[in-house]
């Protein structure tokens, strides 16, 4: 008997073997498919594209294996020569479509992919060396690149901006002075002329020591890529940071330095123009762009908010959202769930961020795949981020415990109903908190949109009948409309749930039938949290239709 | 009688107006050139000629996704738009289909304003020839490159023109401002990004680089066209991607 058994296991894996290895060997993978893609895989080679490969001048290929083990679609590193960019995970015939140069090699491992940090001017890129001889040549600079600086930040962090300082030109008419770096101040001397040139490293032109006609003044600017605002002198010269506290303080307007006012980015500040693009979300605006802002006590222009305005967000903060500040939102706010806070069908999570002043919409995965979660840090910043919707383990939970462990799963206690069976067909009785076996289901917190689990909460409503002479006893457990005759003597019951409650002789429901609204509500219910099942309102408010289960709604 | 004849007038000035404003509309190119441009000037004239051409294959092909005519693409609001990284799976992060999108790009422009520069070539000879310049045109190559902040087009044609004096071209320089260079930059990381992890974090992008806009729409087969935009100049590139995918 045991031998049996075995020899029956045997067979049966040696059976599921080959159906796995079938299933296997019937896929294909298209070196091109006939929908334009490169390197799918397919269930079969009717997607595979025939066309002629211009580069080999044979059909494109395909075979029953995963792409990565064919030599026409094994991923690599593609290299554009010319350019000296490198282009990781790409498939070999999509590279050499391309006339690019295809390695069977990470771009880690190959030395022309080697990043380092390239020096233009005073900026630098994090570039490889091809591509820093081609930008250098663009700017008609000489190559400057550092293989030793394997870091992006270090790179940039070392860019040395040239030292300006002032450039005093001499003429016969004026002594006047432009804030140029020494490179620079040294070429305008070259093509003077008559006129005298000399640079004053570190000086600005409004130092009373030069005695240029570039004096302080009461005017302030904007700078391209700099977030501050900018004290100007009387030749339009860019000084040091606007510091209404300064204004008459001639040594900072002799010196090139650092502000030194406020700190947190300055929104809105009347006399300090330090301001801070991140964190504090601040940058030079005039006064009259931003929202609310006092005019400053010199110049035109202040440190503006890159917050931004949202109706709802004020709503539930009492606030408006900051540059950088990011939270959840679904669909539309009102409709997404409904009064159990179920997710409608069709409904989906966002992330808003507010970014420079405007709320950008981030999707999560439409299938709610992803849902977003919001977390608060400390300074009250809030953050929304897409995260793993792990529902698919949330119906084999048999333990409230189990199945609200949220380190594992994101799944919710259900009590009353019962979508697990026993081997009988009967409701299974889970554990709840309190250590009592009750019936209850544990189902996704957040329903997935697809429809596969559907079925999973089908539940049979259990009808006790008494029938005959006898007033036997028996349970039906057939779905509405009832099966009762089956059961019952033909003609002695009615067919619905009404006929039975008015029945005095004959075949009649004992227990339950007066409870079957509640019932199917709450099956209803469980079946909305196992995805977009049964008939139910969209998330735009539109009802959905299902002949059968209308027909149902009579009855229950 | 009198009034009656002043309405006539106002009928016939009306006409004027109306065949006037259909003549300019229907010579447009032409009449630009000649307002616009240096017809003197021969790289004045082809650069006045080739802008309009020039901005509109722009466009085309940066909402495109990097190609004139997509074969793989995303149909979003009509627009088919390019898959750059696509894999068919579910679970699974995207294959590369278009490793070398900036030489990709310049190749397209090429064949985008080719017949352009053809016609405008036709156009500048017959102009000389017009003011009685003995014209020598012998056709060249273009050649279309993205540099920072600016598309820049070579004709490698040759022109002489000769009355009395000769002067000789051998290659024409076209600047074009536009942020494409930065943008397909930009675009080129975030396909790293999706055949590395399958999903690009937009904020980190518009932290890096200021100005600029990065916006995404998923759609339900798990399609994501993601959409750079920069903010100044409005400069615009769009392509679609199709990486760990979740099935609906």
């Amino acid at each position: 008997m045991r031998n049996k058994k075995s020899l029956l296991i045997i067979a049966f894996v040696f059976l599921f073997a080959i159906f796995l290895i079938n299933l296997i060997s019937a896929a294909v993978c298209c070196e091109k498919t006939n929908y334009g893609a490169y390197c799918q895989m397919e269930i079969d080679n009717s997607k595979c594209s025939t066309q002629i490969n211009e580069l080999t001048g044979q059909p494109y290929l395909n075979a029953p294996t995963s792409c990565e083990a064919t030599s026409y679609c094994k991923s690599g590193t593609c290299v554009d020569v010319a350019e000296g960019i490198c282009q990781e995970n790409t498939p070999k015939t999509v590279c050499e479509k391309e006339r690019g140069s295809w390695y069977d090699r990470s771009a880690d491992d190959l030395i022309q992919c080697q990043l380092g940090c390239c020096y233009l001017g005073d900026q630098a890129a994090f570039v490889t060396q091809t591509r820093c001889k081609t930008l250098s040549s663009l700017y008609n600079l000489e190559i400057n690149f550092r293989s030793d600086i394997t870091s992006e930040l270090i790179c940039v962090a070392s860019a040395n901006p040239y030292v300006k300082g002032a450039c005093v030109i001499e003429t016969e008419e004026q002594r006047t002075c432009e804030m140029l770096t020494k490179e620079e101040c040294q070429e305008r001397e070259a093509h003077s002329g008559s006129s005298t040139i000399e640079f004053h490293e570190g000086f600005l032109c409004s130092a009373p020591d030069l005695a240029t006609d570039c004096g302080p003044s009461r005017r302030t600017t904007c700078v391209e890529d700099e977030d501050e605002v900018y004290f100007l002198d009387l030749c339009n010269n860019v000084a040091n940071v606007y510091d209404y506290s300064r204004i008459n303080d001639i040594n900072y307007w002799t010196y090139i330095q650092e502000p030194t006012c406020g700190e947190g980015g300055n929104e809105n500040s009347r006399s300090c123009g330090n301001c801070e693009y991140y964190p504090s979300g601040t940058v030079c605006k005039s006064y009259r762009e931003a929202n609310n802002a006092p005019a400053p006590f010199a110049g035109e222009y202040i440190c503006g908010s890159l917050d931004c305005q949202n109706d709802d967000f004020q709503q539930e903060y009492r606030r408006d959202p900051e540059h950088g500040e990011s939270w959840c939102v679904t669909t539309t706010a009102e409709s997404v769930h409904d009064e159990l806070g179920n997710f409608l069908p069709g409904a989906q999570h966002y992330i808003f961020k507010c970014w420079e002043g405007e709320v950008l919409l981030d999707p999560c995965e439409p299938s709610r795949a992803t849902i977003c979660n919001q977390t608060t840090d400390y300074l009250g910043f809030e953050y929304g981020t897409c995260e793993l919707n792990q529902w698919q383990d949330c119906i084999a939970q048999e333990t409230q415990e189990e199945c609200e462990d949220r380190d594992s799963r994101d799944c919710q206690w259900i009590e009353g109903l019962s979508i697990l069976k026993e081997d009988s067909g009967k409701e299974k009785m889970l554990e709840n908190e309190n250590g009592q076996m009750k019936k209850g289901s544990c189902v996704p917190l957040y329903p997935p949109t697809s429809q596969d689990y559907c079925s999973a909460a089908s539940i049979v409503y259990v009808v006790n009948y008494s029938y005959g002479l006898t007033h036997s006893e028996k349970e039906l457990t057939t779905n509405p409309p009832w099966a009762a005759n089956d059961a019952c003597e033909a003609g002695s019951v009615g067919s619905n749930r009404n006929d039975w409650k008015k029945s005095t002789s004959g075949c009649y429901a004992l227990i339950g039938h007066n409870d079957y609204p509640a019932w199917s509500e709450a099956a209803a219910d469980i079946c909305r949290y196992l995805g977009d099942c049964g008939v139910d309102i969209n998330y735009i408010g539109v009802q959905g239709e299902n002949e059968r289960y209308m027909d149902y709604g009579e009855i229950g | 009688m009198k009034k009656r004849g002043q309405v006539t007038i106002f009928i016939i000035v009306a006409i004027i107006i109306i065949a006037m404003a259909v003549l300019i509309y229907l010579l447009y190119p032409k009449l630009k050139t000649l307002i616009g441009g240096d017809s003197n000037n021969p790289t004045a004239f082809i650069q006045s000629w080739l802008e309009d051409p020039l901005e509109e294959a722009i466009e085309k092909i940066s909402l495109q996704g990097g190609s004139l005519n997509p074969e793989h693409f995303y149909l979003y609001y009509d627009n088919p738009v390019e898959y750059l990284c696509y894999t068919n799976e579910y679970y699974r992060t995207c294959v590369v289909q278009q490793p070398m999108l900036k030489s990709h790009i310049e190749s397209e422009i090429e064949n985008a304003i080719a017949p352009e520069v053809e016609a405008c070539f036709e156009d500048l000879v017959d102009s000389f020839e017009n003011k009685g310049y003995d014209v020598i045109f012998r056709e060249g190559n273009i050649t279309v490159e993205l540099l920072p902040d600016v598309i820049m087009i070579t004709l490698s044609h040759e022109l002489t023109l000769t009355k009395g004096d000769t002067e000789k071209y051998a290659t024409f320089r076209i600047l074009f401002e536009s942020n494409l260079y930065e943008l397909v930059s930009i675009a080129r990381s975030i396909i790293d990004w999706e055949a590395e992890y399958g999903d690009a974090d937009t904020s980190l992008y518009m932290a890096y680089y200021r100005g600029l806009k990065v916006e995404k729409v998923i759609k339900e087969d798990g399609t994501t066209i993601y959409m750079l935009t920069d903010k100044e100049t409005e400069d615009k590139f769009q392509f679609a991607s199709r990486s760990v995918a979740w099935p609906m």
